[in-house]
């Protein structure tokens, strides 16, 4: 009950400060290793964006969205992820990252996720991996 | 605009927006989706207009389930903002008092205005919007721009100088069209466009139909004030 009031109370009593500052931002990243732990491939951006978008595209997007809201809710994640850290939180993420990776994933083997913060400073772009997931183990195919 | 109508047109453009809402969370798989089915029905019933005072008070529930879900708003401003009205509108339609009742709406309208004056009045607040940088950097790192591509725009000071004096501007100047309805008519158009360009440019397309949802609350407000 009082968490429902937590998460209620700004809702009610909104803020609205829309972009006060523009922070250092995530970006949700996974990898699939081996049974022995060598890296299948570099490190994956989770749903990145497209490198352009046509006009026809863009008016679609107007009414369906889904998989761009969904990565913006993963960005919320990531940054609460390492504001607030929780079990749930992971395992949500994780849960996302999973449907990201599994087609690419072998039969046995692992993943992990890192949440990476990409900054502007000194006339370049600036990165800092702030989390790292343990291994999770892939067994058939799936995640065990 | 009457309070009926206000009422009633706000519940309209509510459930369609929740409706889209609705529509992208069922590609998700298992409780996800079979959650976000109840809210389309719940939706279609109240754009059918039967009982909606009943409807309102089960999407509210429903809306405090999804909070809860989610462990706050999935899609941040855009939820919060669904949430806002359905407490209103429920409000509107379920206090005993005529007065209250009217409260209820006007708080609503009161939050509209309140949304893109504080967002202005943070910012203008801040060097680096009023230097354009931050724009700058929405557009340079952060996890917004709707392609790559957009990104480039970052290489343009004075376009992003520009571009955050209008949206500064428009914030802030926004409450004052409240005192003419003419004007506040051409405001909610500049919104609608600027929650366009939002929509296209960051992929917010959320916000781009539950803000105008709340616009018959406001429009009922000037005419009731003034």
């Amino acid at each position: 009950m009082l968490t429902l009031w937590r998460l209620l109370l700004p809702v009610l009593f909104p803020s609205w400060r829309f972009f006060e500052t523009v922070e250092a931002s995530p970006r949700v990243e996974w990898i699939l290793l081996d049974i022995n732990t060598k890296p299948l491939q570099d490190w994956q951006a989770f749903g990145p964006p497209p490198q352009r978008l046509s006009a026809a595209q863009m008016l679609g997007s107007l009414f369906w969205n889904a998989r761009r809201n969904a990565n913006l809710f993963m960005v919320s994640c990531a940054e609460r992820m390492i504001s607030e850290p929780n079990l749930h939180l992971h395992n949500e993420m994780l849960t996302r990252v999973w449907q990201d990776a599994k087609a690419h994933a072998p039969q046995n083997g692992f993943l992990q996720f890192r949440i990476r913060f990409v900054d502007w400073g000194a006339g370049q772009l600036l990165s800092d991996t702030r989390f790292l997931s343990e291994l999770h183990i892939i067994r058939k195919g799936d995640l065990a | 605009m009457s309070f009926e109508a206000a009422l009633r047109l706000s519940e309209i453009l509510l459930a369609l927006a929740m409706i889209q809402h609705a529509l992208e969370h069922l590609r998700s798989s298992g409780a996800e989706a079979r959650l976000f089915s109840l809210r389309l029905g719940l939706c279609i019933s109240l754009l059918a207009g039967a009982f909606p005072e009943i409807i309102l008070l089960m999407l509210l529930v429903h809306g405090l389930v999804v909070l809860w879900w989610f462990r706050g708003p999935y899609n941040g401003g855009s939820d919060k903002l669904g949430l806002l009205m359905l407490v209103c509108l429920c409000g509107a339609h379920w206090l005993a008092n005529p007065v209250w009742r009217e409260l209820a709406l006007g708080y609503l309208a009161v939050q509209l205005v309140l949304s893109y004056f504080i967002s202005g009045q943070v910012k203008i607040l801040r060097a680096a919007w009023r230097s354009g940088q931050a724009l700058g950097d929405v557009f340079r790192f952060s996890a917004y721009p709707a392609s790559e591509d957009l990104r480039g725009l970052a290489r343009r000071p004075q376009l992003m100088w520009a571009g955050a004096w209008i949206v500064m501007g428009f914030e802030l100047l926004f409450p004052l069209a409240v005192l003419h309805q003419g004007v506040l008519y051409c405001a909610l158009a500049a919104a609608f466009l600027f929650h366009l360009a939002n929509a296209c440019l960051f992929g917010l397309n959320r916000f781009l139909w539950i803000w105008p949802a709340a616009f018959p609350a406001l429009i009922w407000l000037q005419d009731r004030l003034f």
